[in-house]
């Protein structure tokens, strides 16, 4: 038996979406395999995953692919399975990051990284979704075996039909700028729009900055962010929040270009779905954003937010260095290919777990 | 991979922004006070426009539910509650009485939010303005008395 195990199964996060496509894998493989979480999220279809209070009796020959993201008493509990454990690596924001907004949170994510180092010794093998998260796991001192797979995405999900309201309302010739992820301080939205702010001034001042991503556990952010942009005095700026897949497939249809100024990337689903969407995307180079790039997009290595202007400005501007940029982000993408990476997991279980 | 030139990129980017003198004036965002974090329920303007809407919807009891059962469980379920109607239906007004006044009132507070948030935030942008004027009319000053 393979399972899979995780502290929380929820609704459209990028931990959650990896652990189902990895599900459909492992049962192509002809695995009786299950996934087990500890909180569920409602809105998820009911049998899509078990409580882990009902986990089964494990022996040493049943496997146990563990996504770890966040801190949980799951995690210690996963230590102590007598059974061949795998751990899927997805990286924890480090406390820090998030102290100033939510106290609690930052408390999960520093036991989570307490929970890692006791880990280190425990597991028989890691699959990290990025370079950059390897070398995070070298560092805390995990010796087995790593090695590194990316998120496996679906994408012919993002083939569905956008919703047809926000294409037409936003399909007006105006700039559209975007940025997805939870609104959440690792993720600097604040560095979005003040780039943004500058953009609008200086060079574009019909352009329109959509942030698209909830702000569940950092409201104060969120307010914070809001009392900025009135500051700053800058217009256009829409917060879409929490919005349904087809409303999300709207945007990224609509978007010119997709500005990134996250400080903490796992991975960064979201840069590969602008890859797919043909969007220019201009990113911080910090944690995994260049490796989850693969070298294509823009980079920029600061923060000055008039040279980013300026960066967005000249991409917008330059049709032949915006498609360059796209060319190179449509090469990069065929590495995350689902077909590719299925047959990847595959390889490195068969490698690594059931005849290792 | 298409060759792209990103430091030939930002050089010339660099040059035209000296040109243009397009600075970075604006105020950083740790400047911008905020409540520190804390444990609890944090306030979200749409959450709380959500939670009033399900209070509408709830607010009102109703002294009455439907009965089920036989025949014979129905018949005494009904005869026991006509012969208490009067106490349930009484106790159940005041209830109702005191959920609409409740709610009455959450409203008033939403309104006001509502309007001290826009008023603090008209007067938060004014002093920001103001202190940006201030600063450039003693940049001017102090070129002048050079």
């Amino acid at each position: 038996m393979i399972i899979q195990m995780l502290p929380t199964l929820s609704f459209g996060d990028a931990v959650s979406n990896d652990c189902i496509a990895l599900e459909k894998v492992l049962k192509s493989m002809g695995f009786k395999t299950a996934i087990y979480a500890a909180h569920i999220d409602h809105r998820l279809p009911k049998g899509v995953v078990k409580d882990v209070k009902k986990l089964p009796e494990l022996g040493p020959d049943d496997i146990v692919i563990y996504h770890m993201s966040t801190g949980d008493k799951l995690n210690w509990d996963f230590g102590k399975l007598n059974c061949k454990k795998v751990m899927r690596y997805h990286n924890i924001t480090p406390p820090n990051m998030l102290i100033s907004y939510n106290s609690d949170a930052a408390g999960i994510c520093a036991d989570g990284l307490r929970a890692l180092k006791w880990l280190s010794d425990k597991v028989d093998y890691c699959i990290a979704v990025s370079e950059f998260n390897k070398n995070d796991l070298i560092k805390v001192g995990f010796k087995c075996k790593i090695d590194v797979m990316p998120i496996l995405i679906p994408f012919d999900d993002y083939k569905k039909k956008p919703d047809d309201i926000t294409v037409r309302r936003y399909s007006d010739g105006r700039t559209n700028i975007l940025f997805t992820g939870r609104i959440a301080p690792n993720k600097c939205q604040q560095d979005v729009i003040k780039a943004f702010t500058y953009y609008k001034r200086y060079f574009d001042e019909g352009a329109r900055l959509f942030l698209v991503g909830s702000d569940l556990g950092y409201e104060n952010y969120k307010r914070k962010l809001e009392r900025y942009i009135n500051l700053l005095g800058v217009e256009d700026v829409y917060f879409a929040g929490h919005i349904s897949f087809d409303k999300i497939l709207a945007y990224y249809k609509v978007a010119d270009l997709f500005l990134c100024q996250s400080e903490h990337e796992g991975f960064g689903v979201p840069l590969v779905e602008s890859m797919f969407f043909d969007i220019p995307v201009v990113a911080y180079d910090s944690t995994a954003i260049y490796d989850t790039l693969g070298g294509s997009g823009f980079i920029l290595e600061n923060k000055d937010y008039v040279e980013t202007a300026a960066v967005m400005n000249e991409i917008i501007k330059d049709k032949e260095l915006a498609a360059k940029i796209v060319a190179n982000q449509r090469e990069v993408l065929k590495k995350y290919d689902h077909a590719l990476i299925s047959e990847q997991f595959k390889t490195l279980l068969k490698e690594n777990v059931i005849n290792g | 991979m298409e060759d792209i030139n990103i430091e030939d990129i930002m050089q010339k980017i660099r040059a035209e922004i000296k040109e243009k003198g397009l600075t970075d004036s604006e105020l950083g965002f740790n400047s911008v006070v905020s409540a520190s974090a804390g444990t609890g329920i944090e306030y979200s303007q749409s959450r709380y426009a959500d939670v009033l809407d399900m209070a509408d919807s709830d607010r009102m009891v109703m002294s009455y539910r439907d009965v089920y059962g036989n025949p014979l469980a129905k018949f005494i379920k009904k005869l026991n509650r006509r012969l208490i109607a009067f106490y349930i239906e009484a106790i159940v007004d005041d209830q109702n009485k005191y959920n609409s006044e409740i709610y009455n009132t959450l409203l008033m507070n939403y309104s006001r939010f509502n309007e001290e948030d826009a008023r603090l935030s008209a007067i938060e942008k004014k002093l920001y303005e103001s202190e940006k004027e201030i600063e450039r009319l003693k940049s001017k000053i102090e070129e002048l008395s050079k």
